[in-house]
């Protein structure tokens, strides 16, 4: 059985790194604040989602707001057991587990700080199976799944329960006003079935975040290539090695976008365009890869994913595929979370590069 | 104005005398254990090479890595206490948090988390609890500690809380040595923290070291007055370096750069300065060292404030060249290097030899290296001149070739050409640039603040005359300040059209 323990929780904040897909960088701030939990509480065991029974409740936990925030008003694992709290006295019942929404970047800690300090296990899933911006292009809501009730908590103590809401895009346009409001941090909560979690979830997701992430930081520790280290585990592939030649970043309604162009040396060129995360990647004039595959860039030395925040001209990196999530090529997935769910005129094409099996 | 330029580095303490723009004494000597007989000693070999022109400076300006030092070597600090205004947010990640153990062990005191702080758009996370804060500073009081950092969530936005915090423990603790966050560093609490946190260990350190230098400038025979020179370049009072010493944290790098812009009369270039076991790069941008924006690490503590972008390198005059297999580095024979290295008649292969085998410098017995395999000295040039390529290229922000001074007493190891670099510029008084830095430093003035309804054109003259007014209460001549850099940032979710703006303005130091 895999505990959360401090050992655990630093390769979890690396392989959710690379999981942001360049949304988020190495969550450094809620890994201290995960570390603090532990000292005070006993490392809660890590399940698979076909242990919980179908009727068993499982408590999703995240943070709806700006990072900008969490710089100041650091990350607080009290405040983010409140909608839990909230939630089980509105429905009136308690959970049995906790569970992240998203497998990517901060978001992935949160949940293991709540179940340490709930002492409640961990399921091994998540709704996005990586980062992606918006709720709607979560796996319950692409299965139509009513994601409320909802509970969501200020730091101070105000809670919102959200009975009803018509859809995913109107959870996220209900809930981030609110978050303004409340200092741009809100610990929201939600709960559902362990029958819905086995049916519709991503399984295994934080087994895998745990074990991209050990590969890169074992590879540190032991001085070796972590790149080298994480496809010798990993399905996927390196794209191209090359130098940050120039970023280019747009923010429009609330979205980071832009594109970064890497110098390939004798290869040319690659154009990597982003929306907060990655989603195309170009060489040669080619697609390479594209949303929903997992486009990586990380630092070529220390092979420390980069976030789109992170990138500046003259860095070493190496650009990287993970493959797309088999549940995510379905037709009806496509349509939320492919190429035109972010504006592309094109479909999602696997035929320019592997075949994800 | 005559003035006396002093750089202290971990291996020699070099000194300039300047009058005006002319250079008319130089020379290195090495640096002490108690660093201010060091300085002692190059005050007098200046005096000794040129008396008249000695007495008659004004200023002694001494850029100095002992604070750095003290941080990264763990000597000499004090117990510190920390109060942070922030509840019921930011509790879990307490002060000193991420600390390595052996330093955390040396200065943690007393840590109060109290009611306060802002939050993003500038209101209160929760009102200041004058109750608590007293009680708090009577904590403080009873743990015997005199040494207090206060933070303050969004602090660099609202500083209201820091400063009355800062009120009622002067109030109760007579004499307390008080660092606010806001002072010194920029959004991001725990970063901004674990400045105001370094700063407050190296309060009694500070206090001792300007009294030591002030009486080695006394014991001279000099009337100078004493000046540090900071992270950007300028100059501080003595006063000022002793509630503030994490300011001189990077004054090494930052005098390189501007003793290399003022040789070379440039103002945009790379700045490279080559020693015995490191070359640092940086950039100079109207002719001030450009500033890091992201964390920069301090003896393993995590910081963020006004610290120059420099890129280190394990690159220098004594480092190691080995032959079989051949590779360069990355360990240096540092200060060993006039005993140790072949052409002082050791045995150990470093770069100046290989330098001396091919006549790019007449040092020591080069009857000692003629040995020296042709494909050896062909690899040791082209390590280094990947390395040094590789450096400058981290530093640039975009791709245009750019120009680069080379500096320091190892500068003989950079190619007369390089990959992105429009020319090498090799300039007199290379090996004393840093104590030329210190010797020309100007005096600045800097303001951070957020101004709400007035326009954008208003919120920056006001930040330029606000920073003039300062930057004269510093010691700058009025006529002479010049706007360095200007940064305006507009706040979202912030009511009022409010934005922050950032002004540094530098001029010359008035004649005393």
């Amino acid at each position: 059985m895999q505990l959360i323990d401090a050992s655990t929780l630093r390769q979890l904040a690396m392989g959710a790194a690379v999981l942001s897909a360049g949304g988020g960088s190495f969550p450094y701030l809620e890994l201290l604040s995960a570390q603090e939990v532990l000292q005070s509480h006993a490392p809660v065991a890590l399940i698979p989602a076909t242990q919980l029974s179908d009727n068993a409740r499982v408590a999703l936990v995240a943070m709806v707001g700006a990072p900008l925030a969490l710089s100041e008003r650091l990350v607080d694992a009290e405040h983010f057991t409140r909608p839990v709290a909230a939630l089980a006295e509105h429905l009136g019942v308690s959970f049995d587990a906790v569970m992240g929404y998203e497998i990517g970047s901060m978001n992935s800690l949160i949940p293991a700080m709540v179940a340490t300090r709930l002492g409640l296990p961990l399921v091994d899933a998540d709704t996005l199976g990586r980062s992606f911006p918006e709720i709607q292009m979560s796996a319950f809501a692409i299965a139509g799944l009513d994601l409320t009730p909802m509970a969501a908590s200020d730091i101070r103590p105000n809670d919102v329960i959200l009975t009803a809401a018509a859809n995913g895009r109107w959870v996220e346009g209900l809930l981030r006003p609110l978050a303004t409001t409340c200092g741009s941090i809100l610990a929201v909560c939600g709960c559902h079935s362990g029958r819905q979690i086995k049916e519709h979830a991503h399984l295994g997701s934080y087994s895998r975040a745990i074990r991209i992430g050990a590969s890169i930081t074992d590879a540190q520790t032991r001085r070796t290539d972590p790149v080298a280290a994480l496809f010798n585990r990993e399905r996927g592939s390196v794209l191209a090695r090359g130098k940050v030649r120039d970023v280019i970043r747009n923010t429009t309604d609330g979205f980071v976008r832009g594109h970064v162009e890497l110098d390939l040396g004798a290869q040319g060129l690659s154009i990597v365009h982003f929306q907060n995360e990655y989603t195309v990647v170009e060489i040669g004039g080619r697609h390479r890869a594209m949303v929903p595959d997992l486009i990586t860039i990380l630092d070529a030395e220390r092979g420390e994913p980069l976030g789109t925040e992170a990138l500046r001209y003259g860095q070493q990196v190496v650009l990287a595929r993970l493959p797309a999530l088999e549940r995510h090529l379905t037709p009806q997935a496509l349509a939320a979370v492919g190429p035109r769910a972010f504006g592309y005129d094109f479909d999602y094409d696997s035929a320019n590069h592997e075949a994800a099996s | 104005m005559i003035r006396i330029g002093i750089d202290v580095g971990g291996t020699n303490t070099d000194a300039v005398l300047v009058d005006g723009t002319r250079v008319v004494s130089s020379l290195k000597t090495s640096t002490t254990e108690d660093v201010t007989t060091g300085v002692q000693r190059a005050l007098a070999k200046l005096i000794e090479n040129s008396a008249e022109v000695a007495h008659a400076a004004e200023a002694v300006i001494i850029g100095t890595t002992h604070f750095v030092n003290a941080v990264v070597e763990r000597k000499e600090l004090e117990r510190v206490a920390s109060l942070r205004l922030c509840l019921p947010a930011s509790a879990s990640v307490k002060p000193f948090s991420g600390w390595p153990a052996d330093l955390r062990d040396l200065v943690r005191g007393e840590v109060v988390l109290l009611p306060g702080g802002h939050e993003i758009d500038g209101r209160e996370i929760s009102p200041f609890d004058e109750e608590a804060t007293y009680a708090a500073a009577r904590r403080v009081a009873d743990a015997g500690i005199q040494s207090v950092a206060i933070s303050a969530a969004f602090s660099p936005i609202r500083a209201d809380h820091e400063d009355r915090a800062a009120a009622i423990v002067r109030e109760v603790i007579p004499g307390a040595r008080i660092t606010l966050s806001r002072d010194l560093g920029r959004l991001g609490l725990l970063e901004r923290e674990n400045v105001a946190l370094l700063n407050a260990a190296l309060g009694r350190l500070a206090r001792k070291t300007t009294a030591a230098f002030t009486e080695a400038i006394r014991a001279s025979g000099l009337s100078a007055k004493l000046y540090l020179t900071q992270n950007d370049g300028t100059l501080i009072s003595a006063a000022t370096a002793e509630r503030y010493p994490v300011l001189c944290f990077a004054s090494g790098p930052t005098n390189s750069m501007r003793g290399a812009a003022f040789l070379s009369g440039m103002t945009d270039a790379a700045v490279v300065d080559v020693g015995g076991t490191t070359s640092d790069i940086g950039i100079i941008k109207n002719g001030f060292p450009r500033e890091a924006n992201s964390v920069v690490d301090i003896g393993g503590v995590r910081t963020l404030f006004r610290m120059p972008d420099v890129v280190s390198l394990a690159l220098g005059g004594g480092t190691r060249v080995y032959t079989d297999p051949l590779e360069l580095g990355p360990d240096s024979l540092g200060f060993r290097l006039l005993e140790q290295a072949r052409i002082f008649g050791g045995s150990r292969l470093c770069t100046t030899d290989v330098a001396v085998a091919q006549n790019l410098i007449r040092l020591g017995d080069a009857d000692r290296v003629r040995d020296i395999d042709a494909s050896v000295i062909e690899y040791v040039n082209r390590e280094a001149r990947v390395l040094l390529e590789q450096g400058v290229d981290r530093l640039k922000t975009h791709r245009a070739d750019i120009p680069l001074i080379a500096v320091g007493g190892g500068s003989f190891l950079v190619p007369k050409t390089l990959q992105g670099v429009s020319e090498v510029v090799f300039v007199p008084h290379h090996d004393v640039a840093n104590a030329i830095g210190a010797a020309i430093a100007q005096v600045s003035g800097e303001v951070d603040q957020v101004f709400s309804n007035v326009s954008r054109d208003e919120a920056i003259a006001n930040a330029v005359a606000l920073a003039r007014s300062r930057a004269e209460k510093a010691g700058a001549a009025a006529s002479s300040v010049n706007v360095v850099d200007v940064e305006e940032l507009p706040l979202a979710y912030v009511p009022g059209n409010s934005r922050r703006v950032r002004v540094r303005v530098a001029g010359v130091l008035a004649g005393v």
